[in-house]
């Protein structure tokens, strides 16, 4: 049975008195985590991007010689 | 006709095409368990006699730590992979071990510092699982760092595939340090083993954490290697093609 730990929300998010500790573990985590997920989706964008444009500086310069 | 599954890995291709569709699955189940699991954790898990809420940091700071160490055994088998069969795959799964493993690592360490206030009364002691833990975070970023001062990145692989193989001697020390050493630091909560010392409602959403966190780590380094596999075959044909259809 599901049974919930806390009578409200500021009572969950309080903790008494660890609420400072918990959070700052799981804030940290979702940054982390969270952080990883864009730089890894941006590098892969980015790296995608780079090559195009490699690929069109090189057909160019094939072109012009 | 055995061994075919182990040479489609040599092909960066094959990986790329395939990894696309396992990062996809691997982000959504992380999604969802790691949802369920903190929900569960933070709320529904019933709290601790004797540590009252703080333990909640339990269903992160445990997650992590395993993962730090199996991502370091991930890297060091790439290694004898890389070394043995010297397929390019394993330099590039090298590479994404050891950023996503040392941002576990760096994680663990922290929450568990921060574990260690309410809980010890401190955050840091030179504890030999805590220390152990220290160095193998100082391992992660030694290989992150020796690849960078290498110009040729063949040398670059060999190097970090030594240190990652010499590294490994840390990880049983790791795991035994709470058994040799008297410390302040806890036993392993969970064991293969051995029945759980806590109660299943407390047991249960961890099992789940660590789940989630597993999937978490997949797709992470599903999406790393994806990227390293296009930076190094950006000469490769079949780049070329995928590049142009992605216009």
């Amino acid at each position: 049975m599901i049974e919930w730990q806390f009578e409200s929300i500021g009572a969950l998010i309080a903790m008494t008195p660890h609420g400072p500790f918990v959070w700052s573990v799981y804030g940290l985590g979702l940054v982390v985590l969270g952080g990883l997920t864009l730089h890894f989706r941006q590098s892969h964008r980015r790296a995608i991007t780079r090559i195009q444009r490699q690929f069109e500086r090189e057909s160019e310069h094939e072109s012009e010689t | 006709m055995a061994w075919q599954w182990f040479h489609q890995w040599g092909s960066p291709r094959w990986f790329y095409e395939r990894a696309e569709r396992w990062q996809f699955w691997a982000g959504w189940i992380a999604l969802v368990l790691l949802v369920l699991g903190t929900v569960w954790g933070l709320a529904i898990a019933p709290v601790d006699y004797q540590q009252g809420h703080s333990y909640r940091i339990i269903y992160l700071h445990v997650p992590v730590a395993f993962l730090a160490q199996a991502l370091y055994l991930g890297m060091a088998v790439a290694a004898v992979v890389l070394l043995v069969w010297r397929m390019k795959l394993a330099d590039i799964a090298i590479q994404a071990l050891a950023v996503v493993g040392c941002a576990f690592c760096v994680l663990a360490l922290v929450s568990g510092a921060i574990w260690g206030k309410p809980t010890w009364g401190t955050y840091w002691v030179w504890d030999a699982r805590l220390t152990s833990m220290l160095i193998l975070a100082f391992l992660y970023l030694g290989i992150i760092g020796l690849r960078s001062a290498f110009i040729d990145p063949e040398l670059a692989g060999k190097a970090c595939a030594i240190l990652a193989l010499v590294g490994a001697i840390n990880l049983p020390i790791i795991k035994y340090s709470v058994e040799w050493w008297n410390t302040l630091h806890q036993p392993a909560s969970l064991k293969l083993t051995e029945r759980p010392a806590m109660p299943a409602s407390m047991w249960v959403p961890l099992l789940l954490n660590i789940c989630a966190y597993y999937a978490a780590a997949v797709y992470l380094l599903f999406a790393s290697m994806r990227t390293l596999v296009l930076r190094r075959e950006r000469r490769a044909q079949w780049v070329q093609a995928l590049v142009r259809a992605h216009d």
